[in-house]
């Protein structure tokens, strides 16, 4: 069994713990919304996010990066697969976070 | 191995089952020290609890804060998941699903990619007590992280091995390795985020920190998470300075450490932040530079 199969079953799996989630979790009615609105006074969170918000953002994405460079030259004698499966996971993790940074 | 073992025996199942009793165990353990009773109605002495847990959390609405970043939300929420039952895939119960040369330095990685997980549900749950808890986490990650490394990398020096399979077949390197041994219990601690070091979702200051606006499906998978990365750690200390051994032998070194890390979360108070880091800078990083000092000369 190689990696990527495991790494499939795994996301199968996880796969279908979510959706038993969904299928388990009850549906919000129209009713359910207007009692939720009582219930939390109709506060709302502030429009603008702090500006400190962005910084936090760049250093989880310099830390990501730092990661997987890491991975890349520790592992430079041993390289298999998967562990190019993990880098671009940990990669496109860090390009999420920074497309996100876009919208701030 | 095929896909049955994957699923099944010493696979999934057995990882989620493993992880769930010892959540239990961790729970009665915490209830005894406080003097309590603990989980006990459901199953005998409260041992189904965890999984009723699950199930009420999957069963639950799922509540997302308005003004939060759902797609990050979602997929962190989801990969807390799977990384630690990924990186258990190397965990050598009978024989691992994964293993090649190199593979210690991903599976020393994989807790802090978790880390970083937990950061981006607080970030993208744009709440302010998410907010503080991860500010939190990644200040002690960036303090942790470092002691775990150079302590968890004592026995691939001692070994000459990158492989954690290998590793654990060189025997009980905690004797040899004492120092490495401490520090990384308890860089591990930090990296748990258990007591003395759960700063991040420090109950009586911000709520739950993190996880506060978490609900339904993505708290229960954030909770068995949580869970399997700690079964995922403990049996990385046995893999790396108790020397493994067959199944039998396996599971009562790791039922030890699961006892001890309880026992040690819950007779500490909370630092602070600044105590905390002091505590990983000052003591942790020196001490485990002083440990491959003393095994290369």
């Amino acid at each position: 069994m190689n990696a990527l199969e495991i790494i499939i079953i795994i996301f199968l799996v996880c796969v279908f713990f979510y959706s038993l989630g969904i299928i388990l979790s009850p549906k919000k009615t129209k009713r359910m919304k207007e009692k939720y609105k009582i219930f939390t006074g109709g506060e709302s969170l502030p429009e603008k996010r702090p500006k400190y918000f962005s910084q936090l953002y760049t250093i989880i994405l310099f830390f990501l990066i730092f990661d997987a460079s890491i991975l890349l030259i520790a592992t430079g004698k041993g390289f298999d697969s998967y562990v190019f499966i993990f880098i671009s996971l940990l990669l496109f993790s860090s390009l999420l976070i920074s497309l996100r940074k876009k919208k701030l | 191995m095929n896909y049955l073992n994957l699923l099944f025996f010493p696979g999934i199942c057995f990882w989620i089952f493993l992880a769930f009793t010892y959540e239990w165990f961790d729970r009665k353990i915490t209830a005894r020290i406080q003097r309590r009773i603990g989980p006990y109605f459901t199953g005998k002495a409260g041992y189904l609890q965890p999984f009723a847990d699950f199930i009420k959390l999957l069963s639950k609405e799922d509540i997302v804060p308005e003004k939060a970043d759902k797609l990050t939300y979602t997929i962190a929420s989801f990969l807390i998941l799977f990384i630690p039952l990924f990186s258990l895939s190397f965990i050598p119960f009978l024989e691992p699903f994964l293993s090649f040369n190199g593979d210690i330095i991903l599976l020393l990685y994989l807790p802090v990619f978790q880390t970083m997980l937990i950061q981006m549900i607080g970030f993208s749950s744009s709440s302010r007590f998410g907010l503080v808890g991860c500010g939190r986490t990644a200040l002690q990650a960036l303090a942790f992280e470092i002691a775990m490394i150079l302590a968890g990398i004592t026995p691939v020096i001692v070994t000459g091995s990158f492989n954690l399979l290998s590793i654990s077949r060189s025997g009980w390197l905690v004797f040899s390795l004492p120092l490495a041994f401490v520090v990384f219990m308890i860089s591990l601690l930090g990296e748990l985020q258990f007591l003395p070091f759960d700063i991040p979702h420090a109950k009586q200051e911000i709520v739950a920190g993190w996880e506060t606006e978490l609900s339904g499906k993505k708290l229960a998978f954030v909770r068995l998470g949580k869970d399997l990365e700690f079964l995922f750690v403990c049996c990385l200390i046995v893999s790396l300075f108790l020397g493994g051994g067959n199944l039998l032998e396996f599971l009562i070194k790791l039922t030890c450490i699961v006892f001890f890390f309880s026992f040690l979360k819950n007779i500490f108070a909370r630092f602070k932040i600044d105590q905390a880091i002091k505590v990983a800078w000052k003591y942790l990083i020196p001490l485990a530079l002083f440990q491959i000092l003393i095994i290369t000369i």
